[in-house]
């Protein structure tokens, strides 16, 4: 019994916690939804930086003062990778 | 004063000096970072559209990295952006890359509706025709055991091939290598179907290789064509010459290992295991088998309906003493699903 007692005290104040705690929740959704709305933002910006990055590697790659070869950058797959 | 006066003269010129020298300095040594112009600029068609090459480069380096899947998705989004542009060339580009990652991603049956939308797609824009579409197609028909469409697409795109080498004058190196691929899908589906006739034909169809453009590939583009000429002499060989067709896969083999083409080494090593049996040597031919089907395997994954003894095969902790089904399908030896 004692140990109902002590388990249903820690039940209350667990709940009490809680019921303290609710009224944030709605402070804390609406602010996870703040950031939530500009992650794709930032994943594009984030895709576009990579690219800039992409190109300016290739760039350097290129300068004669790094013992540059001209890189050049085909998007179409070569047929060796076509898998019969 | 008046000693002093030169000398400060002298202080103030050597200040001005230095202080110039610290403003030219820095500009001095920016210098050298001029060269990194080095690169020609883009052609100004490309820069329009930075989504539509931020796809087709997203697309590209997941597919280099064997995130077929992942490609797929990238070609698929650059190719609905194609069709927003409503431009051929760029419709039959990503439609053609889309296909590729399609095929290397076990679904062949996909790659060729691809194929065929994307022709309809640039037809309907007054596009010309894409020997690279007809090769794609060819391997995918190949895949899906159709030999005769399979021939026939290889050989259109090997003529489609020749034809761009022959009206810019010059073998460009992308018209050799297709060329190629073509000859070597044209040898594989001629080879399923045991028409010797046309295996013969098939050297014709890589003979004239121009020594400007085999100068032009790169390192890895050498390789592939190297092991793509090896196993179409393997294939040519296979029934008149097994003992030469065993070297010659098996050098093909080695070749697409060092290119990191695993897909083709797996049929090169099925293909080395089937002359080494008509060579006789049964012992080595089971070696082959085990070797290309683990490769094969490790590539496809697991199937649900394989039976648990063929389980440590994969897992590389032992080689079974049955030997993998010698029967094979188009692309390569199987599991047992009994």
């Amino acid at each position: 019994m004692k140990k109902t007692d002590a388990t249903m005290a820690n039940v209350q104040s667990a709940s009490g916690d809680l019921k303290a705690a609710t009224p944030h929740v709605k402070n804390i959704a609406g602010n996870l939804d703040e950031s939530m709305a500009d992650l794709p933002a930032l994943l594009a910006q984030a895709q576009t930086t990579l690219y800039g990055l992409e190109k300016l590697t290739d760039q350097l790659r290129g300068a004669w003062l790094l013992g540059g070869h001209k890189v050049t950058r085909h998007n179409r797959l070569d047929p060796e990778h076509v898998q019969p | 004063m008046m000693n002093n006066g030169p000398q400060s003269v002298a202080k103030v010129g050597c200040a001005k000096r230095w202080s110039l020298l610290r403003t030219a300095l820095p500009l001095v040594a920016l210098l050298p970072l001029a060269g990194c112009g080095g690169a020609q600029p883009e052609p100004a068609a490309e820069q329009y559209d930075v989504a539509l090459q931020q796809f087709l480069s997203a697309g590209r380096d997941s597919f280099m990295l064997g995130r077929y899947t992942v490609a797929e998705t990238q070609y698929r989004k650059a190719a609905s952006l194609a069709l927003l542009r409503d431009s051929a060339p760029e419709i039959a580009e990503s439609g053609y890359d889309l296909a590729v990652s399609q095929l290397a991603a076990e679904e062949p049956a996909l790659a060729r509706a691809t194929a065929d939308r994307t022709r309809r797609a640039v037809a309907l824009r007054g596009g010309h025709a894409m020997p690279y579409l007809d090769l794609v197609d060819a391997a995918a028909c190949y895949r899906l055991g159709q030999y005769e469409q399979a021939r026939d697409l290889a050989l259109r795109a090997a003529q489609g091939a020749s034809a761009a080498s022959a009206h810019r004058g010059v073998g460009s190196a992308s018209a050799l290598l297709l060329n190629t691929r073509a000859a070597l899908v044209y040898a594989l589906a001629a080879d399923q179907q045991n028409d010797t006739a046309a295996l013969a034909r098939v050297p014709a169809m890589i003979a004239m290789t121009d020594p400007h453009a085999a100068k032009a590939l790169s390192a890895t583009q050498s390789v592939a064509l190297r092991a793509d000429q090896h196993e179409i002499q393997a294939l040519v060989a296979r029934r008149t010459n097994p003992t030469e067709a065993w070297k010659q896969a098996e050098e093909a083999a080695n070749l697409r290992r060092e290119g990191g083409n695993y897909h083709d080494m797996a049929r090169a090593l099925a293909l080395a295991a089937r002359s080494a049996d008509a060579v006789g040597q049964k012992d080595k031919a089971q070696a082959l088998w085990t070797r290309a089907a683990r490769v094969r395997l490790h590539r496809v994954g697991w199937p649900a309906t394989c039976p648990a003894r063929w389980r440590p095969v994969w897992r590389g902790q032992r080689i079974p003493s049955a030997p993998l089904p010698r029967t094979t399908p188009a692309h390569g030896p199987v599991l047992p699903v009994a």
